[in-house]
């Protein structure tokens, strides 16, 4: 069943860097449902051709309920979410947002938490880093960013955990040795990543490497769906055929035709979305399913049929 | 990996039929009798490599281990593997000091050398050793238990239930 949908008014927006924004969004009576550090929202964006839904990290401090706030990084080659969220929305807009789920918690039992942000990766450790303060937890900080651009809070993080904090701004060629990190590692640590796919294929190397187990390593990928090409998708079931652009996912093309599929992260790595599929030549792009999986299923939040080609969902 | 029994409950044990080879940073063992074939066998190989910790004849008790190497145990880097060479006693109350120092589950071997394993009873709480027998009269309350595969790995037994529905007490086994 899809969660039911929540009305917030957006109560502050902040320029932080040339491209990055936070906004602060309010209730509009009461308070806004609990949540724990990691978590994200889903926004539904009214732009002007069609409702855009994007999840968002949620950086403020989990004890306040009282309103959620979350940054966006204006994309260059935006699909119109980030652009959206950075030209079309000023405080005292209305928007509506899904109740926070959580795809990215630190691990109950590590004994030391190693957190790696690139740029606008930073934001759900922002949440976490509230609970760890509060909760006594052992953890450092390495943040890579390019100074004056996505060094969002950098300030505000120099000052609360300075201790905690490494920084790497690339504009000053300073880098951060992933290998040294993973190398010098005590069992019980637990690494996780937020940043550019380079960054997570980069600690995914280290690790390996280093022979980390898999089980200690998280992540999130907070980009989106990739364009792509057109291609066709018939639903055997509805017997309904859709055309799926090239600049639309194949869920906002199911969602377009008031087709509900239950969704989580919208970026390939939940598995809720995941969709048996008949016949066609699949493009997979998510994190979740398995090899043997894949043969059946797919993941239509990020997931596309092949250049001009037609696939058969059992919908 | 071999595995003993393919149908299992999720919840039970898999134990290495043979020593595994592994690229890792750092091997420990941990062997509670250096006089097995098995611990023979594992002493064997993993001296041959170059950085591995050997620990024999440990001395334990139920979750109570030598301090030195719950020690060792939390000061190893990430990347490193433990096998745990004992009976089912030894090595579930070794797995408990290796849990709570952050070890993972795909990070550890398990090589049972034999059959003595601990029993929960869930009527009483009464945790005692038990060899491959599947009834047995719980030594506290005296209850006649029917042990199941179902394993807790936090309690490091198998649980143990009232084996005659028509005789719940203890006390008036015939």
């Amino acid at each position: 069943m899809m969660s039911s949908m929540i009305e917030v008014e957006v109560t502050k927006v902040k320029q932080l860097t040339d491209v990055i924004r936070e906004f602060t969004l309010s209730p509009m009576e009461g308070a806004l449902p609990g949540f724990s550090s990691g978590s994200h929202i889903q926004l539904h964006l009214p732009t002007s051709h069609r409702v855009l839904k994007k999840a968002y990290s949620l950086l403020s401090d989990p004890a306040d309920t009282s309103s959620y706030r979350i940054a966006v990084r204006l994309q260059e080659h935006s699909k119109g979410g980030s652009r959206f969220m950075h030209e079309g929305l000023s405080e005292g807009d209305h928007l509506h947002i899904t109740p926070p789920s959580n795809l990215f918690a630190p691990n109950s039992s590590a004994r030391h938490h190693l957190l790696i942000a690139g740029g606008i990766g930073i934001t759900p450790f922002l949440s976490y880093l509230a609970e760890f303060q509060r909760q006594s937890k052992s953890y450092e900080l390495h943040y890579a960013y390019r100074g004056g651009v996505t060094d969002a809070y950098v300030t505000d993080l120099r000052q609360a955990f300075s201790a905690k904090l490494h920084t790497y701004d690339s504009n000053l060629q300073q880098r951060l040795d992933l290998d040294q990190l993973l190398s010098n590692q005590s069992v019980g640590t637990h690494v996780y990543v937020c940043g550019p796919e380079r960054l997570r294929h980069s600690v995914q190397e280290a690790a390996t490497k280093n022979a980390w187990s898999p089980s200690r390593i998280h992540w999130e990928a907070f980009s989106g769906a990739e364009p792509g090409q057109a291609f066709q998708v018939e639903l055997a079931r509805l017997n309904k055929t859709l055309e799926v652009s090239a600049d639309e996912s194949l869920l906002e093309a199911l969602e377009a035709s008031g087709v509900e599929i239950p969704n989580l992260c919208r970026g390939g790595v939940c598995g809720q979305c995941a969709t048996t599929y008949l016949e066609g030549d699949v493009d997979h792009r998510d994190a979740f399913l398995s090899q043997a999986d894949q043969s059946q299923q797919l993941m239509p939040c990020v997931s596309r049929g092949m250049c001009g080609s037609r696939i058969v969902l059992d919908l | 990996m071999e595995t003993e029994c393919q149908n299992r409950l999720p919840s039970q044990p898999i134990y290495a039929q043979s020593i595994p080879q592994l690229d890792v940073r750092v091997l420990i063992s941990i062997i509670q009798d250096a006089d097995h074939p098995k611990a023979i066998e594992l002493v064997s190989m993993v001296n041959a490599l170059p950085s591995s910790r050997v620990f024999t004849n440990v001395k334990w008790e139920a979750g109570v281990i030598d301090p030195s190497l719950k020690d060792a145990l939390q000061k190893t880097p990430v990347g490193s593997h433990l096998v745990l060479c004992g009976d089912e006693r030894f090595i579930w109350s070794c797995w408990s000091v290796a849990n709570q120092a952050g070890w993972l589950n795909d990070e550890m071997t398990l090589l049972k050398t034999e059959h003595v394993r601990n029993l929960y009873c869930v009527h009483c709480g009464q945790i005692q050793p038990i060899t491959t027998q599947a009834e047995v009269i719980c030594q506290a309350c005296q209850v006649k238990l029917f042990v199941r595969d179902h394993f807790s790995q936090r309690l490091g037994a198998y649980m143990g239930v009232c084996l005659d529905a028509n005789q719940p007490y203890g006390g008036d086994v015939k």
